[in-house]
């Protein structure tokens, strides 16, 4: 409603107070953005704005966001150094941008890196893309939480997100999560799903070593040791298949390969030697035949035979031997979780999936499995995390609940396009043979084939390899499970002659803040300094600028028109069947501040300085993919206004002036693109032989490489649990394990100078503390309050004000974030507050999964009282 | 007619999307929550419980605040929402004190969220709450008189809040055992938590 001789509009965009771009409404009078909400035309977000986007305002009009380029005078770099920030104009940014690309790129594209993170998650994909299709350098991303977990997702789901099917679930078991509760990919689209099908009497369960929001809202907390989750799945799978034999066999034998034969002296599948196709055991005429052939009437999952002169098992068979060293009593003793709890958390598990349930669907009969394990960050940082996160998701499996209404989802595991040109995808035409093994190439848009074909590519040519030309710094040929996490180079950078790696000598870094969100300041700080050169692209000056030497700003996200949010394969939009597809859009509500460009507009003006449009224009045609009319012309040269229209029209038949006006485009999602089964007889992996394929060759490329790499014995074919570094206590005094956690509120280092969140920080009794077990504190002689040292045995050190909790592991110490405590007197109200966990954590081979370069956060550390 | 606003326990994930946008939607000044989430814990490790607690006016049946103004500043309006006129209120702080539910809060200086110059925001928004006086929630009543729910309830992220009329909702709210706040006090709020 209008008000009276003022200029007042709801104008539709997107939020960006995280990576998840929920689309909103801003409420625009007379120019001042008064109001921000939940779009309810759009499925993503559904109408809902969370916590911080509601901030979102207090960010647009902060007034230490930088909107004017500036460069370093100050040659000195530190957080003891004034950078000396001097403003220059947008055409001597760009030159200097530009001459320091085409003289690092002249020595080599792998001279320059670039770095995102998702502060401006919409560019995530692109910019990658950009990095690494267009301009031909390397690119660093950061996922730390998702390292293996994506992986994984794409092994049993297809397409690197999943989540429960949460309106039909009635068991959730979150492990080190706070996932359909209170953050994570499309945690605005899954909270209202998973409250309501709590109040329908799902089951909450939450397995985490901190009383975080998701164990808060459970039904139960099962404390647990940290790094020690793969040991309670793998007894969990014990219980299942050795005392109360609940496991869904006959979704075993369809869906999956664990009746596949498996040759016990190689570990690799049993094939047909004129098909190639898998052997089966027959148990009802003893006889071993080709999978899936006429003349199967059973398969056996049990067994020890011979076959052609060799002995051989079912890959069911080698779990059920893997797991019954996990019995509930030995998994108690790694775990602290009490072998009863284990027993009981198994049977209920067990019995609610219901096996053998059916439900109808569109009048499509479909087996239903309500029960769920999901889990996230907390379980993958930790060396072995591969392993780990694999035991968790396994449970899924055994239970029959991949890909079934009620069980575990993919986000969006199949696409048919739409009546226009959007994408679409199908796991069963990536590899039309009887195992499916995920899409990570539309996730990682590696353009990479499947880790199935990967796996049989493997046979011929080793998937591990060892780079003698030095342009891996990320040493991902070492690391074939790893679809492209650059975290090696974390460690390698500036020290490329020892890895026989070249360094890179140019930075640039967008969106993202490398010095706080991994690991300890040293090592950080070294990673900055090895750089002969630093952009940032940032909209604060946050502590990495303090290492940077051109700052070019991007406006803010209310002032800007980015790509489509989400349009990377709604990655973040967790899909069942009443959520539609989607395509939004992120524009301006009001003129930019100091007519400060966007990301998107900055990079095209750099990639025209350096003669690259022709590539980037290709690339686009490429990957959206952009046809016919809406085709650019790789000789031409576009404002970002048209291609964006050109992008909107191919996917959606629209251009960007409907966008504009009415912000979202959908259309329903079908049953077979939400539940794969039985759609498909595409078959999961229960046994996994590409590891086995794979182990030689990282053993030849490494031994070849001189580096000392670590994890051979991980590359198993079957999941498992194995300690992580510090796992065992040395010196007594280092006896704590020091956690965090992403609270709703608080999740990436941008949000932390928002004066709202700060505020709500520091009234919250837990906000900018560290917790600790109050019978811990008593006998370590503590009180609330107490102003507290935390040391590694590294020689890293955090202070922070103790709090005395119920809801902590008693070997455990939590602090929210883990990337508090800016450095940066650019950050106003960040600066000094809070505790930085994340700093405790030293960057080395012993903290680094080295099949997934996830990262090891478990560092025992000693407390004591300051003064 | 009475208004009242259920809140649903067993749905609330203790987000704080409540506080902020009831920040956002009534732009109050610093050290200003009409709504915010409380937290204690119960019990002993490893039986414990973390609760989180939204709280807002509970919009009284009995209001101690109405009562002890001394200017009739504070009101209970027809539809039982108490409201504090800003003309009228002198900064006593009666209010406050007399309050259980902590939900007033003395406006004490005129500095914004970034110091003393506002920004556009706050300069639109902080002219609806003169300093020297007390704020506190409306049930977004400029919003229910465009016929919307209040912000707080719009937004939730687990529907845990229910707005209406009371005489619709008070038999769910019996049926699933609803209970108010310091109900011992005889101030019969009118906002209700679902177990």
């Amino acid at each position: 409603m209008a008000k009276k001789g003022k200029q007042d509009e709801w104008i539709p965009t997107s939020c960006n107070m995280c990576f998840n771009g929920c689309s909103i409404r801003a409420h625009v009078v007379d120019g001042v953005v008064e109001k921000l909400e939940g779009n309810p035309d759009s499925p993503t977000g559904g109408g809902r704005l969370c916590g911080k986007g509601a901030t979102g305002i207090m960010q647009l009009y902060d007034p230490d966001r930088v909107t004017k380029p500036l460069v370093r005078t100050n040659p000195k770099k530190g957080f003891d150094q004034d950078p000396g920030w001097k403003e220059i104009s947008w055409d001597e940014a760009y030159e200097i941008a530009a001459k320091k690309w085409q003289e690092a790129y002249a020595k080599g594209p792998t001279n320059i890196t670039t770095y995102n993170m998702v502060a401006n998650n919409s560019m995530f994909y692109i910019f990658m893309l950009w990095s690494k299709g267009a301009m031909g350098v390397n690119w660093t991303g950061s996922d730390i939480c998702g390292a293996g977990i994506h992986r994984l997702y794409d092994q049993f789901s297809t397409t690197g997100n999943a989540a429960p099917d949460y309106r039909l679930c009635k068991m959730v078991i979150n492990f080190g999560t706070n996932a359909g509760v209170a953050t994570r990919h499309g945690f605005n689209m899954s909270a209202h799903r998973l409250a309501e099908a709590r109040e329908k009497g799902c089951k909450l369960v939450t397995v985490d070593p901190y009383m975080g929001a998701s164990a808060q809202a459970s039904d139960q907390w099962v404390p647990i040791r940290p790094g020690t989750d793969g040991a309670l799945a793998m007894s969990m799978g014990y219980v299942l298949v050795h005392e109360l034999g609940i496991y869904d066999a006959e979704y075993l034998k369809k869906y999956t390969n664990a009746a596949d034969l498996v040759d016990l002296e190689t570990g690799l599948i049993m094939r047909d030697e004129e098909t190639n196709k898998p052997l089966v055991w027959d148990p009802t005429d003893n006889t071993a035949k080709l999978l899936r052939a006429d003349d199967v009437q059973d398969q056996a999952l049990w067994g020890v035979y011979e076959v052609n002169g060799r002995k051989c098992s079912p890959g069911f068979q080698l779990y059920a031997d893997k797991v019954r060293q996990f019995t509930p009593e030995y998994a108690e003793t790694i775990t602290t979780v009490p072998a009863e709890t284990i027993r009981q958390l198994s049977r209920e598990f067990g019995e609610t999936a219901g096996i053998g349930q059916t439900i109808v669907i569109d009048g499509v009969t479909m087996p239903y499995r309500p029960v769920s394990v999901d889990l996230f960050s907390g379980v993958t940082r930790h060396k072995h995390a591969f392993l780990t996160e694999w035991a968790v998701l396994f449970l899924n499996m055994l239970v029959g609940a991949y890909n079934v209404p009620g069980g575990m989802i993919s986000f969006s595991a199949k696409c048919t396009g739409n009546d226009h040109g959007f994408v679409s995808w199908d796991p069963a035409s990536v590899d039309n043979e009887d195992l499916m093994l995920g899409h990570n190439g539309l996730y990682y848009n590696t353009g990479t084939t499947s880790d199935f074909q990967k796996s049989k590519d493997a046979l011929t040519t080793p998937a591990a390899h060892w780079d003698k030309t030095g342009q891996d710094l990320g040493l991902l040929g070492l690391q074939p499970f790893n679809p492209a996490e650059l975290h090696f180079t974390y460690m390698t950078q500036g020290r490329g002659k020892e890895y026989g790696q070249k360094d890179q000598e140019l930075l640039f870094c967008f969106a993202g803040n490398p010095v706080s969100n991994w690991g300890s300041e040293e090592d950080m700080v070294r990673y900055m300094e090895s750089f002969k050169y630093v952009i940032c692209l940032d909209i604060y000056l946050s502590d990495t600028t303090y290492f940077a030497d051109l700052i070019l700003p991007e406006c803010q996200y209310l002032e800007r028109l980015d790509p489509p949010p989400n349009a990377q394969y709604t990655h973040h939009t967790p899909g069942d069947l009443e959520t539609p597809w989607a395509v939004t859009i992120r524009q301006p509500v009001v003129p930019a501040k100091d007519n400060c460009p966007s990301s998107m507009e900055i990079i095209l003006e750099l990639t025209k300085r350096v003669g690259k449009l022709p590539n980037f224009y290709g690339l686009l045609n490429s990957i959206i993919p952009l046809t016919g009319d809406n085709a650019l012309d790789v000789m031409g040269e576009y404002r970002w206004e048209e291609i964006l229209d050109r992008i909107y029209k191919q996917w959606t038949g629209h251009g960007l002036n409907w966008f504009k006006k009415n912000g979202v485009y959908t259309w329903p999602r079908k049953p077979e693109e939400v539940y794969l089964y039985p759609f498909t007889d595409m078959r999961i992996p229960f046994y996994y032989e590409a590891p086995l394929i794979y182990k030689p060759q990282v053993e030849a490329a490494v031994k070849e490489s001189g580096i000392e790499w670590q994890q051979i014995e991980d590359y198993q074919p079957l999941p498992g649990w194995e300690p992580c570094t510090e796992f065992y206590v040395k010196n007594p005094e280092y006896d704590l394990l020091p956690v965090y956690y992403t609270s709703p509120l608080n999740t990436d280092s941008f949000l932390q100078n928002n004066p709202w969140i700060d505020e709500i920080n520091e009234a919250d009794p837990y906000g900018y503390t560290i917790e600790i077990n109050a019978e811990t504190a008593r006998r370590k002689g503590l009180k609330d309050g107490d102003l507290v040292v935390i040391e590694n045995s590294h020689g890293s050190k955090e202070e922070g004000r103790i709090v005395c909790v119920e809801g902590v592991h008693p070997e455990v110490i939590a602090s929210s974030s883990g990337c508090f405590n800016s450095r940066s007197e650019f950050f106003r109200r960040a600066q000094g507050k809070g505790v930085a966990f994340a700093k405790l954590c030293p960057v080395d081979h012993d903290h680094y999964d080295h099949l997934v370069a996830a990262y090891d956060q478990c560092v025992r550390c000693k407390i004591t009282k300051k003064g | 007619m009475t208004y009242c606003m259920v809140i649903d326990m067993k749905r609330c994930v203790g987000c704080g999307a409540c506080a902020t946008m009831c920040k956002q939607e009534n732009g109050t000044r610093p050290g200003v929550f009409r709504s915010k989430v409380m937290k204690k814990e119960i019990g002993k490790y490893p039986n414990v419980k973390r609760v989180n607690l939204p709280m807002l006016c509970m919009h009284c049946e009995n209001p101690p605040c109405v009562d002890v103004c001394p200017t009739g500043a504070t009101s209970k309006d027809k539809d039982g929402i108490v409201t504090v006129d800003p003309s009228e209120c002198v900064g006593c702080r009666a209010c406050v004190t007399a309050c259980p539910y902590e939900a007033r809060t003395f406006m004490e200086d005129g500095d914004g969220y970034f110091g003393k110059q506002l920004c556009p925001f706050e300069k639109v928004k902080y002219a609806e709450h003169p300093v020297g006086t007390v704020d506190k929630c409306t049930f977004c009543k400029p919003r229910l008189e465009k016929g919307l729910e209040p912000a707080c309830v719009q937004t939730c992220v687990a529907d845990a809040r229910i707005f209406g009329r009371e005489e619709d909702l008070m038999g769910m709210i019996q049926r699933r055992r609803g209970y108010t706040l310091r109900s011992e006090l005889g101030t019969a709020p009118h906002v209700y938590y679902l177990p």
